[in-house]
């Protein structure tokens, strides 16, 4: 919850201040600019009063320079003054005009000057020199103060305006952000009632094929695997414990029937016999699981190897086991793979173990290892009880016996074919199962001449 | 009492078999349904001891399958499965208790006892006969409160027939009840057993009915 609630907070904050430093860039060049027009207005309309005054100044017939007094201008109020251009004297005026040092504006080369007087506080003046009736500079000047206040004015209504504008946006954000976490806020409602014992939610789907539909996709794709994945364990475990519970059962019936009386040494022995034989089946159970954790591990060990080396010495070690049965080597040819021979040997052994363990005593098996094409072919045929077509799929199942094996009292746990499936899953060769008169297991395993 | 233990794993059924043939059970065996069936339709069994995963055709299906059929045999199931849902699943499908492996050899012996008692006694455990008093739990017999000493064949006679009091048994009754499937009786055996018992209790105790059988009034 937490961490959401910052999201959205992280989120309006960068973006208020972006947005924040945006509108102060933008609104100081608006200032900027703004103020530029409005004096650039000032300079225009003086130099365009300068001009109309230059023509409009003459000498009276006493010999006095009289300019315009009242014109009609762009601006006002205006106030002209002429000065000599020897002796820089003021040489006439409009009433309004004011008695300011000029004196280093006239001697300079621009003629647009911003200054600063006590009275209007900020003065544009314009300077034009005239040649005629005498030579002479004509001031024409305006006070600012309209266009400062107006400037002003514009500021003071930007500097209202924009926080508005950023808590407006803040606010418009706010309710977007809701808008689009409000999903998600439903996708952590779902996850968060999502159990081990709960798996049978989904979060419904929005009606946009958005990023967030693509999200809720992903989420109740993800439950639906978790529900597979904790369905297998729990058949997984279902299976292990039963597999567990009978020797258990055994063990402790018989060592509680073995304390119900006195018994004899014999007695005692035997039931010890019994119970040593039930410890080791458990012992081997234990061993076989942890051996199927640990195929994973030799995934990435890999090495050139002697396929016919491994067959020839996994055979040697399986004849004990094989002694009343027939093990013929039909074909066995020299080959080399680059593959993990802990997994390889493991594959051998239990399809092999396998064979041995249904096939009944005086009937043959036999064995095949040789290229076709591009694949390495293991087979191993035998003449023993079968599997029905209906089962073969299920045969590389976790603890799977199929009924034919259950119902002859044959010793096993079901794991030996599901270990080769997930050796042979780990090294990406096939298996394929044949069970008509003979029994045929076929394992095929690609390999490609470069890796040779 | 005679019970039918339906299993498939040899090791359990060897140590059932031991452990109850001692405490003076008959027991019969079978490995799978189609057995237990066979035997079901042959004999009468007090008790069927019945485990869930059978080959073929699974404990409960079978179980329902005999319930259809009309078959009321008690049956204790005895099973590795032990979620509350297998519970419930197993006693609707009408099973009379549930025992979960591993289990402790009393509690079997004590949940047999309790089935029988519920299933012939309406739940009593002593049977009294005059001054006779037969303890179905601790499977003793007091005469006037003195303890006699049975064999366990004398024992199940004198159960057999005090349950079935006022009712003729026969002699291939009693066979059936006393001795398993598998065991042959030599044909005077019955008759030492009831003399033996009419010498230890009373003479009056067990009645005879010439060619049809034994009773108790």
């Amino acid at each position: 919850m937490n961490n959401k609630e910052n999201l959205k907070s992280i989120v309006l904050w960068w973006l208020g201040t972006f947005v924040a430093l945006l509108l102060i860039i933008f609104n100081t060049i608006f200032y900027e600019l703004l103020k530029h027009s409005f004096y650039n207005r000032v300079y225009n309309s003086l130099l365009i009063i300068a001009n109309d005054v230059k023509d409009k100044v003459v000498f009276s017939q006493k010999h006095v320079l009289i300019i315009p007094q009242k014109l009609s201008y762009p601006i006002s109020p205006v106030m002209i003054g002429v000065f000599s251009a020897s002796n820089m004297k003021l040489l006439a005026k409009t009433v309004t005009f004011l008695d300011i040092n000029l004196y280093p504006y006239l001697k300079s080369n621009e003629n647009f000057f911003i200054i600063k007087s006590k009275k209007y506080d900020k003065l544009a003046i314009y300077i034009v020199k005239i040649q005629s009736p005498i030579q002479a500079y004509i001031v024409v000047a305006t006070p600012m103060y309209k266009i400062d206040m107006r400037l002003q004015d514009i500021l003071i209504k930007m500097l209202l305006l924009n926080p508005i504008l950023l808590l407006l946006l803040l606010i418009g954000a706010n309710v977007i952000i809701d808008r689009i976490l409000n999903p998600i806020k439903e996708i952590v409602k779902v996850a968060s009632k999502v159990n081990v014992g709960e798996l049978d939610v989904t979060i419904p789907l929005p009606p946009q094929k958005d990023e967030i539909y693509e999200l809720v996709l992903a989420f109740n794709t993800m439950i639906a695997r978790l529900k597979d994945g904790i369905e297998m364990i729990e058949q997984f475990n279902s299976d292990v414990s039963h597999e567990l519970k009978t020797p258990l059962t055994v063990l402790k019936g018989e060592l509680e029937i073995a304390l119900r009386k006195p018994r004899n040494e014999e007695y005692y022995k035997k039931t010890i016999q019994i119970a040593l034989k039930e410890v080791n089946y458990l012992i081997e159970l234990v061993e076989q699981m942890l051996f199927f954790t640990k195929l994973e591990d030799e995934a990435n060990k890999k090495e050139y190897v002697y396929l016919d080396d491994i067959l020839l010495d996994v055979l040697d070690k399986l004849s004990i086991k094989a002694q009343n049965k027939h093990i013929n080597i039909v074909k066995i040819e020299n080959i080399q793979l680059y593959i993990n021979p802990v997994l390889l040997k493991t594959i051998f052994i239990n399809i092999i173990d396998n064979a041995i363990k249904y096939t009944p005593d005086g009937k043959s098996i036999y064995i095949y290892l040789y290229r076709d094409g591009d694949k390495v072919v293991f087979k191993v045929v035998d003449e023993g009880i079968g599997i029905d077509k209906e089962e073969l799929h299920k045969i590389t199942t976790r603890f799977y016996r199929s009924e034919q094996s259950r119902s002859r009292q044959i010793k096993g746990f079901g794991l030996g074919l599901s270990i080769v499936k997930k050796a042979l899953d780990i090294l990406g060769a096939d298996i394929e199962f044949h069970s008509d008169k003979l029994t045929e297991v076929k394992v095929l395993f690609r390999f490609t001449r470069d890796k040779l | 009492m005679k019970l039918l233990i339906v299993e498939d794993d040899a090791a359990i059924v060897s140590m059932l078999k031991k452990g109850l043939e001692e405490e003076g059970f008959v027991v019969d065996v079978a490995k799978d349904a189609e057995e237990a069936e066979y035997l079901l339709d042959v004999n009468k069994y007090d008790i069927m001891i019945l485990d869930w995963m059978l080959p073929n055709k699974s404990g409960i299906e079978f179980l329902r399958q005999i319930r259809g059929k009309g078959d009321y045999t008690p049956v204790l199931l005895l099973t590795a499965k032990s979620s509350t849902t297998n519970k419930v699943d197993g006693l609707n499908a009408g099973a009379d208790d549930y025992l979960t492996k591993p289990f402790s050899f009393d509690e079997l012996l004590a949940r047999l006892n309790a089935i029988y008692r519920r299933s012939k006694l309406q739940g009593h455990n002593k049977i009294i006969i005059d001054n006779i008093l037969i303890d179905l739990d601790s499977k003793t017999v007091k005469k006037d409160n003195q303890l006699v000493e049975l064999t366990a064949k004398e024992y199940e006679l004198l159960e057999f027939l005090a349950i079935n009091r006022g009712h003729i048994v026969s002699n291939e009754m009693i066979q059936q009840q006393l001795w398993n499937n598998e065991e042959f009786i030599t044909s005077n055996v019955i008759q030492v057993i009831v003399y033996r018992l009419r010498n230890k209790l009373s003479k009056q105790l067990i009645k005879s009915k010439r060619n049809l059988g034994y009773f108790i009034e």
